[in-house]
C-alpha cells in the first residue's frame, strides 16, 4: 500500500529546471520524463542536468509520469522527448517478445533495433547499471554460509526460509521459473508484501527474499544480492530513450548524453537510491552531486538555487509569486471545468426532467464516472489521441467529476418545485417554456447553485492531481514535495489549495444566498 | 334569462387510471350549460368530480368522451394557452409564485402579453384596490409575508389581470378560517368587476354556494344530480339525500334571502 501511494504521488510531480519557459519555441524545448519510482527520477534528473549543461536546449523534467506504457506512449506521441528505461522492460512489455532472453548485449541491440524500426525511438548508450530481479540475504548470513551466487544457495536452501513478493511469487518468470532453473528448494516459501519482507529478513523471520539489484533498502538492512550466475533473470540495463526526430534536429544531444554512458554501476545506483529513499535527500541534489563527482557537470553545476529546508513561513513568502501563478493555473483548470460542466449538465437536467428513464440513465452514467479513481481516469484520458499529457485531459477529467453534482442538483431542484405551482402556472396560461423560465428554474436556482458549489470544491481538490499529467496547478508542489521528501514544498501547494477550496465554498455560498428567491 | 351560452358540457365523461391500474370514472356523461355572466357553483361531497369538471373547462384535463364548448367553439380546437388566458384561474392555496412579489405575480400575464411597464404597474394597483389591498403597502410584499386571506385576494387579482370573461375558481376560500372566509365571500360578492363575468366556482360548502351562485350544479359520484337556482334547490330537491343536505344549510334554515 505504501508503495502504491508513493507511486501514485511520485507520478504527480513536475519539476521544472530554471530557465524553462513555456513560451519558448517548442523545438528548443527538451522534455525529460521519469517513471514513478526513485531510480527513474534520479536517472531522468541526470539526463536533464546533463542536457541543460551541455546543450542550449531548454530542459524540462516531468517527474513520475506513471508506468512504462504511459512514458512510452508519451514519448511516441511527442509529448515528451526522453525518459530512462530498461532493456528487459522494452523487451517484454513494449515489444512483447515471447522468448526469454538472458544475454544483456543481445537484449540491448535487439530493443535498440526494433525501437528504431517501429517507433523511431533511439536507445542511447546505457548508464551502466542493471536493475533486475535478484535474491537477497543478510550480509552476515551470506558470509557465514559463503553464498555469493544463486548457485551457491542451492546447497543451503533446504535449511532456509524464503518470503517472496506476491508478484514475484506468482509469476512464471519469477519464483516458479527460478526454482526450475536452479533446482532450488527452500524449507519454507511464503508470499509476503514487499515492504514487510525487508523487515522479516532483517528480523531473521526469513532468510531469503526477492529484491531489485539496485534497491535503496539494501544498504539500510545490510543485505547482499546474489549473483544470477546461470542467467535466469532477464537483463534490465538502464539507458536514456530519445525520439529520433529530436536527435536528428539536435545532434549535439548524442555527445551530451554520451557523457552519461556507463557512469553508473549497480552498487553506485543502490547508494543513490538509498540517499533519496532512506535518507530523505532530494533527487536533484543527489543527481547533481553525483554528476559533479564524475565531472559530467562543472563544480557549480547548472546554476540552480540551492533549496535548503528553511522555516515554512519565509519559504512560503519566497515563493509567493510562484504560488500566485499556480493559484491562477489551479483556478483556471477547476473553474473552467466547472463552468463547462454547468453549461452541459444544467440543460441536460432540464431536458431529462420528468423523464424517469432518461434521468436514471444520465445520473447513473455521471455516478459511474464519479466512482472512477481520479488517477485512473487521468491515465485513461491521456491514452486517448488528442488528449495526451495536456491541460485538456485535466480539464476534461475535472469536467466529468463536476457533472454529477450539478446534474443531480438540477434534476432534484426542478423536481422539488411544488407541483401546485406548476399546475397554477399552467392553469393561468403559461407555456411550458414560460413555466420553466419563470417558475421552475428560479425556484431551482439555489439547489442548482449548491450543486455548482459542491462541484467547485471537489474540482479544486481534484485539480491538485492535474500536476500528475503536467497540467500545472497547486498539485505541482504537493506531489513534488511528497516525492522529494520536502514538507515545505508539500505545504506550499496544500495550504493555498485548502484555502482556495474554503474560499470558493464561502464565495459560492454567498452567491447562492444572493440568488435565492426572496419571500 | 335568455343569455347566450358561455360554457357548455355535452355528455362529458372522464375516466382515470387508478392507483392499481383500475379505471376510475370521475365523470360519467355530464351535461351542463352555463350562461354568460352567470355564477355557477359546482357543489358536492369530496371526490364527486367538481375539480375534474372545472379542469376540463380550461383543458388542464381532456375529456375521454363528449365535448366541452367555450363561447360556442369546441375547446379541443382552441389553443390551450389562448383558452386559459381568457379564463382566470384561482385555486385553493392561491398558487402564488413564492419568488415573485405581489406586483410580479399579478402583472405576470400582462408582462407575458407584452404590455408596457407603466401600463402593467397601473393595472396592478387598480387590481389591488379592487381586492381591497392597499397598493402602496402590498405591491412589493412576497407571498410568504401575506396572511392566507391576503394571498387569496392577490390570487383573485392575478386571475383578473387580463380582464378575462370567465373565472374558474376551485374552492378559493376553502383553506381559510371561518371569519376570514366570511369576509372574503362578502367582498367577493360585492365586487363590481365580477358582475359581467361568467364564474364557475367549485365548493363543497353549501352556504358558500347559496351565497355566491346564481345556479348550483349538485354533483354526486360523477353525475349531475340537480342543476338549479338556490331557491329551487330548497323548494324542490331532486332526491331525499339532497333534501337532507340542503336542510343542513344555515341560509336555507334562515330563509331565502340568498
Ligand atoms: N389524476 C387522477 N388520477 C386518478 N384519479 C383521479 C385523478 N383526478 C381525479 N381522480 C379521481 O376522480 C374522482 C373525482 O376527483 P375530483 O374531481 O378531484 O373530485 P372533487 O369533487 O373532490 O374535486 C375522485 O375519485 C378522484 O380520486
Ligand atoms: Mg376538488
Amino acid at each position: 500500500m505504501r508503495e502504491l501511494l508513493a507511486a501514485a504521488f511520485a507520478a504527480l510531480s513536475v519539476v521544472a529546471l530554471p530557465g524553462q519557459s513555456s513560451s519558448a519555441p517548442a523545438a528548443q524545448r527538451f522534455v525529460v520524463a521519469s517513471k514513478n519510482f526513485t531510480e527513474s527520477a534520479i536517472l531522468a534528473e541526470m539526463i536533464a542536468l546533463t542536457v541543460a549543461e551541455h546543450t542550449a536546449l531548454q530542459v524540462e523534467h516531468k517527474t513520475g509520469l506513471g508506468g512504462t506504457m504511459i512514458c512510452f506512449e508519451a514519448l511516441r506521441q511527442g509529448d515528451i522527448d526522453c525518459y530512462p528505461d530498461y532493456t528487459g522492460t522494452g523487451w517484454a512489455i513494449v515489444l512483447k517478445e515471447p522468448a526469454k532472453i538472458s544475454d544483456p548485449l543481445r537484449a540491448f541491440t535487439h530493443v535498440q533495433r526494433r525501437y528504431r524500426e517501429l517507433y523511431d525511438i533511439e536507445w542511447m548508450a546505457p548508464f551502466g547499471l542493471q536493475n533486475s530481479y535478484a535474491l537477497a540475504m543478510r550480509e552476515a548470513q551470506a558470509d557465514a554460509l559463503g553464498v555469493v551466487t544463486i548457485s551457491d544457495l542451492v546447497a543451503h536452501a533446504p535449511e532456509l526460509r524464503a518470503a517472496f513478493s506476491i508478484e514475484f511469487h506468482d509469476r512464471e518468470d519469477g519464483w516458479a521459473g527460478l526454482r526450475a532453473h536452479y533446482g532450488l528448494r527452500f524449507a519454507e516459501v511464503r508470499p509476503m508484501e514487499h515492504g514487510l519482507a525487508y523487515e522479516a529478513l532483517a528480523g531473521e523471520v526469513v532468510d531469503v527474499i526477492d529484491a531489485y539489484t539496485t534497491d535503496g533498502k539494501l544498504p539500510r538492512y545490510h543485505l547482499r544480492t546474489l549473483r544470477d550466475d546461470r542467467g535466469f533473470f532477464p537483463p534490465y540495463h538502464a539507458a536514456p530513450l530519445v525520439r529520433g526526430e529530436v536527435l536528428r534536429a539536435h545532434p549535439e544531444l548524442r555527445t551530451a548524453l554520451g557523457r552519461l554512458a556507463y557512469v553508473l554501476d549497480d552498487a553506485t545506483m543502490t547508494g543513490l537510491n538509498y540517499e533519496v529513499e532512506e535518507k530523505g535527500r532530494m533527487v536533484r541534489d543527489v543527481a547533481r552531486e553525483f554528476l559533479q563527482s564524475r565531472d559530467v557537470l562543472g563544480p557549480g553545476g547548472v546554476s540552480r538555487p540551492e533549496v535548503t529546508r528553511s522555516a515554512l513561513l519565509p519559504f512560503l513568502w519566497d515563493r509567493r509569486w510562484q504560488t500566485l501563478w499556480l493559484i491562477g493555473e489551479h483556478l483556471y483548470l477547476s473553474l473552467l471545468a466547472v463552468l463547462l460542466a454547468a453549461a452541459f449538465a444544467v440543460p441536460l437536467g432540464i431536458a431529462i426532467r420528468d423523464r424517469r428513464f432518461a434521468e436514471r440513465l444520465a445520473l447513473g452514467a455521471a455516478g459511474v464516472v464519479q466512482t472512477i479513481p481520479s488517477l485512473a481516469l487521468l491515465m485513461f484520458l491521456i491514452a486517448i489521441p488528442g488528449f495526451g499529457l495536456s491541460e485538456r485531459s485535466a480539464i476534461f477529467a475535472l469536467f466529468l467529476y463536476a457533472l454529477l453534482p450539478i446534474l443531480r442538483n438540477t434534476v432534484t431542484g426542478l423536481r422539488g418545485v411544488d407541483p401546485v405551482l406548476v399546475d397554477a402556472a399552467t392553469g393561468i396560461g403559461l407555456t411550458p417554456a414560460q413555466i420553466l423560465r419563470r417558475v421552475q428554474l428560479p425556484l431551482a436556482v439555489p439547489t442548482i447553485m449548491a450543486g455548482v458549489r459542491t462541484a467547485t470544491v471537489i474540482g479544486i481538490g481534484v485539480a491538485t492531481l492535474a500536476a500528475f499529467i503536467g497540467a500545472g496547478g497547486l498539485g505541482g508542489p504537493i506531489v513534488q514535495g511528497l516525492y522529494l521528501n520536502d514538507v515545505n514544498l508539500i505545504l506550499a501547494g496544500a495550504i493555498p489549495a485548502a484555502l482556495l477550496a474554503l474560499l470558493a465554498d464561502r464565495a459560492l455560498g454567498f452567491v447562492e444566498r444572493r440568488l435565492a428567491p426572496k419571500g | 334569462m335568455n343569455a347566450p351560452t358561455a360554457i357548455r358540457l355535452e355528455s362529458v365523461g372522464r375516466t382515470f387510471v387508478g392507483a392499481h391500474g383500475q379505471p376510475v370514472t370521475a365523470l360519467a356523461g355530464l351535461d351542463l350549460e352555463i350562461a354568460v355572466g352567470q355564477t355557477v357553483a359546482l357543489l358536492g361531497p369530496s371526490g364527486c368530480g367538481k375539480t375534474t369538471t372545472l379542469r376540463l373547462i380550461n383543458r388542464l384535463i381532456e375529456p375521454t368522451s363528449g365535448r366541452v364548448l367555450v363561447g360556442g367553439r369546441d375547446a379541443a380546437s382552441i389553443d390551450p394557452i389562448e383558452l386559459r388566458r381568457g379564463m382566470g384561474y384561482v385555486i385553493q392555496s392561491g398558487g402564488l409564485f413564492p419568488h415573485m412579489d405581489v406586483s410580479a405575480n399579478i402583472g405576470l400575464l400582462c408582462e407575458l402579453e407584452g404590455h408596457e411597464r407603466a401600463r402593467i404597474d397601473a393595472r396592478v394597483d387598480e387590481l389591488l384596490e379592487l381586492v381591497r389591498l392597499d397598493p402602496a403597502s402590498y405591491r412589493h410584499r412576497y407571498p410568504g409575508e401575506l396572511s392566507g386571506g391576503q394571498r387569496q385576494r392577490v390570487g383573485v387579482a392575478r386571475a383578473l389581470a387580463l380582464d378575462p370573461p370567465v373565472l374558474l375558481m376551485d374552492e378559493p376560500f376553502g383553506a381559510l378560517d371561518p371569519i376570514t372566509r366570511g369576509e372574503l365571500q362578502r367582498d367577493f360578492k360585492a365586487l363590481e368587476a365580477l358582475v359581467d363575468k361568467t364564474i364557475v366556482l367549485v365548493t363543497h360548502d353549501l352556504d358558500e354556494a347559496f351565497l355566491l351562485a346564481d345556479r348550483i350544479a349538485v354533483l354526486r359520484r360523477g353525475e349531475l344530480l340537480q342543476f338549479a337556482t338556490p331557491q329551487e334547490l330548497i323548494d324542490r330537491p331532486a332526491d331525499p339525500w339532497l333534501a337532507r343536505f340542503v336542510a343542513g344549510s344555515r341560509i336555507a334554515a334562515g330563509g331565502s334571502d340568498a
